[in-house]
């Protein structure tokens, strides 16, 4: 029974364009879906309470220790800063306004395509971020900031991960088995991120790496 | 460095830890991952899943709603269920027992579906079975296919895939003791069909 059965399931099995079908709806439903996140809480009801609690803390411990710095750091007339997606994102027109308010010394990253766009941000005072668009719709992004900890902000799970060595530091590589999508680093008390869209080569992504150095 | 972006990070001042570790919790969900990289991983999630388990998935639709379409459909929005509530499994048995649950509960509301709308869909494997004139699993699918709906998943899932009794059980949320006896009945409905023509191996415990 246990093999006929068996033999009888194989049967059924998905094929390429049923797999492709699968893909496109998903990708479209998924594209249709509002994000989750913590904001959805207000959606559920039963959680309002919670939500609201969660707000007031939330707004209390983000803004009491940065009180006394947002108060030093009035706007001035010389600020090269753009109005701010919200209190913590600063945009910058150069690469060098971006290294001074950051204090780091980023180099001008050279991406493996046209770019069309260049955004120079420093993200809750300290992690600076360039991002490079392409005509075609890739991107680039570097994050840096002073410490060891990983600032690339990407949870996912990646098919391929391994490392190699740039100079002494060792990057580790993220990616599938066509390209790396995703490089961290640490050197010199700096932890470095670059990611790209839809992925570069593992030589590209290095040679990256090694300007940052 | 301030902390940023991973809870995991510490505050030097121990009663305010908890409350460093939610400011950095939200910090993080702000600080969104990097420009359009979240599609593409959403992309790459699906497809993983797809290539993982979309025959498990399929497979065990199809055995609860014998037509392929219907079978596709619970195999798409099971999918789609995953990548709105991005659980968080502890490896692959769970994302696996997590993606044939969602299937076997959306299959059961299919199947309500049809009901109501008196629809009747074509049996492809019973077809394949007859164009390439397999009598032999023609007369086993015949007798799975008249198990009533409580059998069908315990019976696909202990013989195709394999599960114990206490897998089938968190896969299908029902107590061991349930499945035993679902597992038992099934198997006497089969074998009254059957007769002896057919092993039942392996045993069920």
């Amino acid at each position: 029974m246990s093999r006929k059965y068996r033999e009888l399931m194989e049967q059924v099995k998905l094929t390429p364009a049923m797999r492709q079908r699968v893909l496109e709806n998903v990708r479209k439903a998924d594209r249709s879906t509002k994000p989750r996140g913590l904001f959805r809480l207000h959606t559920a009801r039963q959680l309002l309470s919670v939500a609201a609690c969660v707000a007031v803390l939330a707004v209390g411990v983000i803004a009491l220790p940065n009180y006394n710095r947002l108060l030093a750091s009035a706007p001035s007339a010389s600020s090269e800063s753009a109005p701010a997606q919200w209190a913590d994102t600063e945009s910058f027109s150069s690469l060098a306004a971006l290294n001074s308010a950051a204090g780091l010394s980023l180099p001008e990253l050279q991406p493996p395509f046209e770019a069309q766009q260049t955004e120079y941000t420093l993200l809750f005072g300290t992690l600076a971020q360039v991002t490079f668009t392409g005509t075609a719709g890739e991107t680039l992004s570097l994050r840096a900031a002073q410490g060891t900890d990983d600032v690339s902000g990407d949870y996912s799970v990646y098919d391929q991960e391994q490392t190699a060595a740039v100079g002494n530091a060792t990057v580790t590589l993220k990616g599938t088995e066509q390209v790396v999508q995703l490089a961290v680093w640490q050197q010199n008390g700096i932890s470095y991120a670059i990611s790209a869209q839809p992925g570069l080569t593992q030589e590209q992504m290095l040679a990256l790496a090694r300007q940052c150095r | 460095m301030e902390a940023i972006l991973f809870p995991s990070q510490r505050c030097p001042a121990s009663p305010l830890r908890w409350l460093a570790r939610l400011k950095n919790y939200l910090l993080a969900r702000l600080a969104r991952p990097f420009p359009a990289a979240e599609a593409a991983q959403r992309d790459a999630l699906a497809e993983r899943l797809l290539d993982s388990y979309g025959n498990a998935v399929l497979r065990l639709a199809y055995s609860y709603l014998h037509n392929l379409e219907d079978a596709e459909d619970v195999l798409q929005e099971t999918l789609i269920r995953c990548l709105q509530a991005q659980p968080t499994f502890v490896n692959q048995a769970h994302e696996k027992a997590w993606l044939l649950r969602v299937a076997a509960n959306l299959s059961k509301d299919r199947i309500g579906y049809n009901k109501l709308r008196g629809h009747e869909d074509l049996d492809e494997l019973e077809g394949f079975l007859i164009a390439e004139q397999r009598e032999d699993l023609s007369f086993v699918w015949e007798a799975v296919k008249q198990l009533p709906v409580r059998y069908r998943a315990p019976i696909h899932l202990f013989y195709y895939e394999g599960c114990s009794v206490e897998q089938i059980a968190d896969i299908l949320s029902r107590k061991p003791a349930t499945v035993r006896s679902d597992l038992h009945r099934g198997r006497d409905r089969l074998k009254a069909i059957l007769k002896e023509a057919f092993d039942f191996e392996p045993e069920i415990p």
